[in-house]
């Protein structure tokens, strides 16, 4: 009988299950513990990047970031049943039309944004464009002018906003369609930041978006008159005259949105798997070290947090003010 | 004993005599191989010889060509009209690519070559008058038999003609993919010649066909190359072959011309002793020359016709063995080559015109077929004879005995 | 002489017993690889059948129903063949070239070509951005001419052609490839221009590779999203239109835009299988 050696591919099945089961095993509880997932809208997405990079260097924390549109961003907690730690959209209105009562309860206005037209200096009439002008330029043929999908993305729908309140400023009936020829359905994309992209690239003369923005990406912009540009709370009464519809929660419904001054929220959803360390970034970015890194990233942002509903961290609970700005 | 690389007639025999005048193509190794012309150059016109269509269908003058691995060098040929040229080389020696070159299928990197006296640098194979039959047939697999042999006849009254001559007919409802490899030779060289084209390339066509079909369509194509006087350029790694079927023979190795020319003039007197052992030529010595004076010795009585032609007698000292030749070699170093189908065997010495005779000690026996070759030791020195079994037979040849080896002094090729 | 009775049969040689499988560790092996391959194709297989059990009745419902879903399906299926046309007139020369030349940059030629399948789709957007945009060249002479690129349909079939032709080349090529060039050169002997050996024999030898290549080459136009996001987002085709309607309404609205290009997904693959099973 001859001696039986092992072969080498007799082992190899051996090896295979052994790392088979290696991979499977292993405890991530410890590791969780020290992570952070943050859900946002697009234009918060610098600004909170430099705030958390801030916050997982003086931590420790590991931090996940997801930017989206607000509203697919509020479609991953209704839809896919993907819950954050910290959700932070560009329109507070959505925590009440879709994610309260069910997945958060309470949310926090911390920070304002205003609508502008960014430009670069290859853009057409960039020489001559003002706060005044914007209008007669913008309608001139052959400008080509970007906005985003206002059935995805609340920059465009308040950009209809924003000429709905132009068309009523100036006091020149058919603006608005004016406005809207330059900008036509070619000329939609679905986040504000595909449109810097093609601004950038000289595709378009004009795009209409977010001062936040505009500045992270260091482009020119015309700044409005505070009585369009849905940036002062003063204003609130005028903005509300103004309104448009855009597609609702399931398809063939609409839904009506009212000017309002573009405000920031965020908040805990009810099921974040990492609660404590949610708070903790919560109240840094409500302290005043918090603040400033995100005004340096160009956010403007409010001295206090107005928070809404109930069941907010007590650390921002204690500076709210319901009606602040 | 029959004489090897002889031509041996067959069928309705061709007319015998050697090619028409001036036809001894020249041969790149009286040249000396220090030439390299791999670089496309320009022919200078002195140089070349003037074409005359009339003798020459295919001239070959300095061709190089390449194709990846394969390539040719400095080839220099030509193939009378009508007559059937033969290629004989060694796998890899780049016959193939020849054949290709020819047909200008693969491009010409240098040298000229003209087909019918017409230089056709350039020209492409569509309008060269070419027919090409590589070794597997090649047969289009999406036409049927009848529509290959079709393909690109003259007309269809050829096409008939032909494939009926070679058997073709019967195979022509036949789906391509289910005819055996003998049948789709046959097919192939059917279909190259119903185009009628004035020459025909083929590249080892007989050697996939069982022996009583190679002996049918050999006949039939040679047949045809008669009555359409066709010139054929044919590859082949079958010497036996070759002598049948060819009248001018053109031996490739590593893409260059040995030699060229009649088969006979090329087995029995090789240019070097690499081409003699590349033919299969066993028996091969260096010595030493040594021209006899101008007197005849008496063993020359015998063989007039020689002198006459200016040939001298002379001594070939090759270690033990003393060679008697008759050539025209100079004194010196040289080769000395036998065919062992020249070398006589016999029990005892007896008298006979052969100046070269030697005893020695029969060492190998190898019989194959109705040839056998027998190794005789002389001095230590193996001199190889064939002969045909029967007569091996007869003489009661074995390993151990004590023979008596015998050769013409013509049979020895001093070079 | 014959002899008289017939020859005694040889002896009875001995029973060699066959060798017995001494180990059982090449099943596992077997069994390990049976394993693999199901996962794989539950894996691939599962999650499109969910796609369909769930959506595909309204899906198809939605194809009487939905307009915007039908302009969405007919554009993508016009976009994604106009492509493939162009592809396959532009790549069939090019596949040729490289399956039959041989040059120097060959290989340079053939690893540009399988570039655009490297670049992530959004870059081959803002690739062909600057090579189409009102900025570039080319583009500024087309908008003079009248001819828009961005943001029309025929700037889908451009970031389509961009992503899916490297497939069809490959393919041809291989296609081509397998077409044995002695075939051509014998039908060149035989009266044959290199147009003609092309339509009457390489043609039909690689007529079926070339149609499997165009066939993937269509499906990956239909597949595409990120470029053409970035190039027209309106019109929409069916791609877009799905992610547009999963971010407005939720899974329920995007699932039969979903189902129902996984349906039609179904129509080259069967034409693939048939193509195949032809031989």
């Amino acid at each position: 009988m001859p001696a039986r050696l092992p072969t080498p591919d007799s082992r190899l099945p051996v090896v295979c299950l052994i790392a088979l089961l290696a991979c499977t095993g292993g405890d991530g509880k410890s590791a969780d513990q020290q992570r952070l997932v943050v859900f946002n809208a697009g234009s918060l997405a610098r600004p909170l990047r430099t705030a958390l990079d801030s916050f997982a260097g003086r931590t420790g924390v590991v931090v996940d970031q997801e930017s989206a549109g607000s509203l697919e961003t509020a479609r991953k907690l209704t839809e896919l049943g993907k819950v954050p730690d910290v959700v932070a959209l560009a329109d507070y209105e959505v925590f009440p039309q879709l994610l309260m009562p069910e997945h958060v309860t309470w949310y926090a206005r911390f920070a304002r944004n205003r609508m502008v037209l960014a430009y670069t200096d290859r853009s057409k009439y960039a020489g001559e464009i003002t706060g005044d002008n914007w209008w007669r330029v913008v309608t001139r043929p052959g400008v080509e002018v970007g906005r985003s999908d206002p059935n995805l993305d609340p920059n465009g729908y308040r950009t209809l906003l924003t000429w709905r309140l132009a068309e009523r400023h100036y006091r020149r009936p058919g603006l608005y369609a004016r406005l809207e020829r330059n900008a036509p359905a070619r000329n939609v994309r679905p986040k504000e930041a595909d449109l810097v992209g093609l601004l950038q690239a000289g595709e378009m003369d004009y795009v209409w978006s977010y001062e936040s923005i505009a500045q992270a990406a260091g482009l020119r912009y015309v700044t409005l008159p505070a009585a369009i540009d849905l940036s002062s709370v003063r204003d609130s009464a005028t903005y509300a005259t103004a309104s448009v519809r855009v597609a609702g929660r399931t398809r063939g419904d609409t839904v009506e949105f009212r000017g309002q001054p573009i405000v920031y929220g965020y908040s805990i959803p009810v099921r974040a798997p990492h609660r404590a360390v949610a708070e903790r970034f919560v109240a840094f970015l409500a302290s005043a070290d918090g603040r400033a890194i995100l005004r340096r990233a160009g956010l403007d942002v409010l001295d206090t947090p107005a928070v809404v509903g109930t069941g907010a961290p007590p650390a921002l609970a204690r500076s709210a003010d319901v009606n602040a700005p | 004993m029959p004489a090897g690389g002889g031509r041996v007639e067959s069928g309705a025999g061709l007319e015998p005599g050697p090619p028409p005048a001036a036809v001894r193509a020249r041969s790149n190794a009286e040249e000396g191989n220090g030439r390299k012309s791999g670089r496309p150059e320009a022919v200078p016109d002195s140089r070349l010889p003037t074409p005359d269509s009339r003798v020459f269908v295919i001239e070959a003058f300095s061709l190089s060509a390449r194709v990846g691995e394969f390539r040719l060098e400095d080839v220099t040929f030509t193939v009378p009209a009508g007559r059937y040229g033969v290629v004989i080389g060694p796998a890899g020696s780049g016959k193939t690519t020849l054949l290709e070159t020819v047909a200008g299928i693969t491009p010409q990197r240098g040298g000229v070559l003209r087909l019918n006296g017409r230089d056709v640098t350039g020209v492409p194979p569509e309008r060269r008058g070419v027919g090409l039959v590589y070794q597997h047939g090649y047969l289009f697999p999406h036409l049927s038999v009848a529509e290959n042999v079709a393909y690109g006849a003259a007309d269809a009254a050829t096409a008939a003609a032909v494939a009926s001559r070679l058997g073709a007919d019967a195979l022509a409802d036949r789906d391509v993919r289910s005819l055996s490899g003998g049948e789709r030779q046959l097919v192939a060289i059917a279909r190259a010649l119903a185009r009628r084209p004035a020459v025909l390339l083929l590249d080892e066509p007989f050697s996939a066909l069982d022996p009583r079909r190679r002996a049918l369509v050999r006949r039939e194509v040679r047949a045809i190359h008669r009555s359409w006087e066709l010139t054929v350029l044919q590859v082949t790694h079958d010497f036996t072959e070759a002598g049948l079927l060819g009248d001018v023979a053109i031996l490739l190795d590593g893409g260059r011309v040995l030699q060229a020319g009649p088969p006979e003039d090329v087995f029995r007197r090789p240019a070097s002793p690499y081409v003699a052992e590349f033919l299969g030529a066993e028996n091969v010595f260096a010595g030493t020359v040594r021209v006899l004076g101008d007197a005849a010795p008496d063993w020359v009585e015998g063989e007039p016709a020689a002198l006459a032609g200016g040939h001298r007698a002379i001594e070939f000292q090759s270690g033990p063995l003393t060679l008697y030749a008759v050539g025209d070699a100079h004194a010196g170093p040289a080769y000395a080559v036998i065919r062992a189908e020249e070398v006589v065997l016999s029990r005892t010495p007896h008298p006979s015109s052969a100046r070269n005779e030697f005893r020695g000690r029969v060492t190998d026996v190898a019989t194959l077929g109705a040839l056998t070759r027998v190794t005789v030791d002389v001095r230590g020195v193996p001199i190889v004879a064939a002969l045909t079994t029967r007569s091996a037979q007869e003489l009661g040849v074995r390993e151990g005995i004590d023979v008596v080896a015998s050769f013409k002094a013509m049979a020895v090729h001093l070079c | 002489m014959m002899p008289a009775r017939p020859p005694t049969p040889p002896a009875r040689l001995p029973v060699v017993p066959l060798p017995t499988p001494h180990s059982p560790l090449p099943a596992v092996a077997s069994i390990l690889a049976a394993l693999a391959g199901s996962l794989l194709l539950l894996f691939l297989v599962a999650p499109l059948a969910g796609l369909v059990g769930q959506g595909g009745a309204s899906g198809v419902r939605g194809l009487f129903t939905d307009g915007e879903l039908r302009a969405a399906l007919t554009l993508t299926a016009l976009t994604a063949t106009a492509a493939t046309l162009l592809g396959v007139v532009g790549g069939t020369p090019l596949a040729y070239l490289l399956a039959r030349s041989e040059f120097r940059g060959r290989a340079v030629l053939a690893a540009l070509l399988d570039l655009p399948l490297l670049v992530p789709h959004p870059v081959a957007g803002i690739a062909l951005l600057l090579v189409l945009g009102r900025q570039s060249a080319l583009g500024a002479a087309l908008l003079a001419l009248g001819l828009r690129v961005v943001g029309t349909p025929a700037g889908i079939v451009c970031a389509m052609l961009f992503v899916s032709a490297p497939l069809y080349v490959s393919g041809a090529r291989e296609a081509f490839a397998r077409v044995d060039r002695r075939y051509e050169a014998v039908a060149r002997t035989l009266g044959d221009s290199r147009w003609r050996v092309f339509r009457r024999v390489t043609l039909p030898l690689s007529g079926r590779g070339l149609v499997a290549a165009s066939v993937v080459m269509w499906a990956r136009a239909v597949s595409e999203f990120g470029s053409i996001v970035i190039i027209t987002y309106n019109p929409k085709v069916a791609s877009v239109l799905s992610f547009d309607r999963f971010t407005s309404y939720g899974l329920a609205e995007a699932l039969p835009v979903s189902a129902v290009l996984a349906l039609l997904a179904l129509v080259p693959l069967t034409l693939l299988r048939a193509l195949r099973d032809e031989k």
